[in-house]
């Protein structure tokens, strides 16, 4: 390890690997002054050679040699017990098996030995912090890491990408404020179960942070909107657009969203791709409206459980034609067959469709898909007791890409409609048939034809 | 199957099949700088940073792993595991620490990725869920940070929330 001390009998440390000690952060001074009277040898629990002297640790160039006065300070070369194998290791060795290492074992490696407390704090490991727990004092422990990772560059973390602590529950908004204003390198951050955030902490970080892409408040209930803070706003020029240019955002179960606040979120958030808004219950086809006005580059969209939803809504869904890949209308009970013609007339390109519950689709809903959407790959039309074989023969001659396949508690299905999809999608990886009136042997059937295909089944007689 | 000589830093030579080596860029870099294309030339090719013993553990590795593929370019968004590494890997690296730690640095030194993707997990697992007097014990490291009434106020804060 560094040692700042040098003497005639001093026992010099030096590090295996100088040169690669630029590339680590300095670890923060553990700066005792030399001559501080009151400091002595074998105070504390270790009695290592190296605790004696109240030097700086891990400097990035080699420090000027000071002179020891303190009497009681011995620099002697103690015989060391044998070196522990390994140190052998060079610096980019022991940082390559740190990299595998979540944040809270990095921070005890840290508390290892000199070395290991150098090579924690390795700005190439820490581009994420990942934490989880529901009782870590998350707000704390944030404060805390970004201040050690802040030691260099004043204030700021550039490394710092991506902060995931979903499932904290104990974050509140100083905890967001603390990674708001000092990450401004943020891509990703990750708040899911954190259901004491509020707006407030929300724009904070997406107005302090430009480069923001993935935001995941799922979970968050107090979440109602996505803008800039006032002061964000001001700065902005009327060019920029106030713009915010997240990519990726999940509001699933911030079931306060209303249609207004979708609204706010979709005209500064043009820039969206992924937008998941699963059990947002209040959202009805106008929010939908401003979205697709604003948000024309949404490639997957989820509104499962938004019950208001209708035909209107997917009129407007449908609009986003062929960027549109991945759709969720799960449990939208007031969809019919209209709605799904006007997104499959115009969303040619989708790959994935989740319409479990929605009643109202019956055989020509699914024919007009089937005929439209011949790239579909995953289709969901469980719980869809009007659609039959005649359904599931549009889609067997049309869907050659599809992969997995639910049809659960879908009443008028019977083994044949089943039959002829195995004959044709030879691609078929998942079959949901739970609760499905299917023989035996048009399940055998299936698993003949289609030899890659996990089937899910509640027909105790099949195996 | 074409074959090459490598010697070990001891002076023992391996005779190897191309086909497993091909994969580490010091090797290769070798056979280019010293012009080694032709089949009928034998000299070895020296390794002086591989001691025998190890070598002869790199080899048997990259012959049962001979038709994988080089490990993938790494996703930085996703988190890193090191959970998968197959059972004969396993069995394979039920060594003591100290050729363990040889192994790594041989694989770092003949750019043999997959070996040392495997080797700094298998480590990193006998790092995991340990606090730190249990690594220091584990891996026979002093620890000569100071005492703690002077300790780092980073390090002794963090573990409170770890």
């Amino acid at each position: 390890m560094n040692c700042s001390v040098t003497g005639t009998s001093s026992q010099v440390l030096l590090d295996s690997d100088l040169s690669m000690r630029t590339l680590s952060t300095p670890s923060p001074a553990l700066i005792c002054p030399p001559n501080l009277p009151g400091f002595q040898n074998g105070r504390g629990s270790s009695t290592s050679s190296s605790s004696i002297t109240g030097e700086t640790v891990a400097m990035v160039h080699s420090p000027p040699p000071t002179r020891l006065t303190h009497p009681l300070i011995r620099l002697a070369s103690r015989p060391q017990k044998e070196q522990a194998s390994i140190d052998r290791l060079p610096d980019h060795s022991m940082v390559q098996i740190f990299s595998f290492l979540p944040t809270n074992q990095l921070c005890r490696c840290a508390r290892v030995c000199r070395r290991w407390y150098n090579l924690a704090w390795d700005p190439r490991l820490w581009r994420t912090i990942r934490l989880t727990g529901e009782t870590i004092n998350v707000d704390r422990a944030l404060k805390v890491l970004t201040r050690r990772l802040c030691q260099d560059t004043p204030n700021v973390c550039l490394m710092l990408e991506t902060v995931t602590v979903s499932g904290c529950r104990r974050l509140t908004d100083r905890g967001l404020y603390t990674i708001a204003q000092c990450c401004p390198e943020l891509r990703r951050l990750e708040v899911s179960g954190c259901y004491n955030i509020s707006n407030e902490a929300v724009f904070d970080v997406v107005s302090l942070c430009p480069n923001l892409e993935h935001l995941d408040v799922s979970g968050c209930s107090k979440v109602t909107c996505i803008s800039l803070t006032r002061e964000a706003s001001i700065k902005l020029s009327p060019l920029h657009g106030k713009q915010i240019s997240i990519r990726y955002l999940d509001m699933t179960d911030c079931f306060v969203l209303e249609d207004e606040g979708l609204h706010t979120i979709a005209a500064h958030c043009t820039q969206l791709t992924h937008l998941y808004l699963r059990r947002c219950v209040r959202l009805t086809d106008e929010g939908l409206r401003y979205l697709v006005i604003y948000c024309a580059s949404i490639k997957e969209l989820s509104v499962s459980d938004c019950r208001f939803v209708s035909d209107f809504g997917l009129r407007e869904i449908a609009k986003l034609e062929s960027r549109l890949r991945y759709l969720s209308i799960a449990h939208c009970g007031r969809v019919t067959d209209v709605g799904i013609r006007y997104v499959a007339k115009y969303c040619s390109k989708l790959r994935y469709l989740n319409a479990r519950g929605c009643e109202g689709i019956t055989d020509h809903g699914v024919e007009y898909l089937a005929k439209n959407c011949t790239k579909l790959k995953s289709l969901d039309i469980g719980k869809c007791p009007l659609v039959s074989d005649t359904g599931l023969e549009c889609l067997a001659l049309n869907c050659f890409n599809l992969k997995r396949l639910s049809l659960k508690s879908c009443e008028s299905i019977t083994g044949q409609g089943l039959q002829i999809v195995a004959a044709n999608c030879f691609d078929l990886q998942t079959l949901n048939v739970q609760d499905c009136e299917v023989s035996v042997e048009a399940l055998r059937f299936v698993k003949r034809h289609c030899k890659r295909c996990v089937i899910e089944h509640t027909n105790p007689a099949f195996f | 199957m074409p074959s090459i000589k490598l010697q070990s830093s001891g002076g023992e030579i391996f005779e190897v099949d191309v086909e497993i080596v091909k994969q580490s860029l010091t090797i290769k870099t070798m056979l280019e700088d010293l012009g080694m294309h032709d089949e009928g030339d034998d000299d070895p090719i020296p390794l002086p940073n591989a001691n025998a013993a190890i070598f002869k553990k790199v080899i048997q590795w990259r012959t049962h792993h001979k038709d994988n593929p080089p490990p993938p370019e790494v996703d930085e968004d996703k988190e890193k595991r090191t959970d998968d590494i197959s059972l004969w890997d396993q069995e394979f690296l039920k060594v003591d620490q100290g050729t363990l730690f040889e192994l790594i640095l041989a694989a770092n030194y003949l750019d043999f990725k997959g070996l040392l993707d495997v080797t700094c997990k298998s480590v990193a697992n006998m790092v995991k869920r340990k606090t730190p007097e249990e690594i220091c014990k584990t891996f026979n490291i002093k620890n000569d940070l100071p005492g703690t009434n002077k300790i780092c106020l980073w390090t002794s804060k963090l573990i409170l929330y770890f």
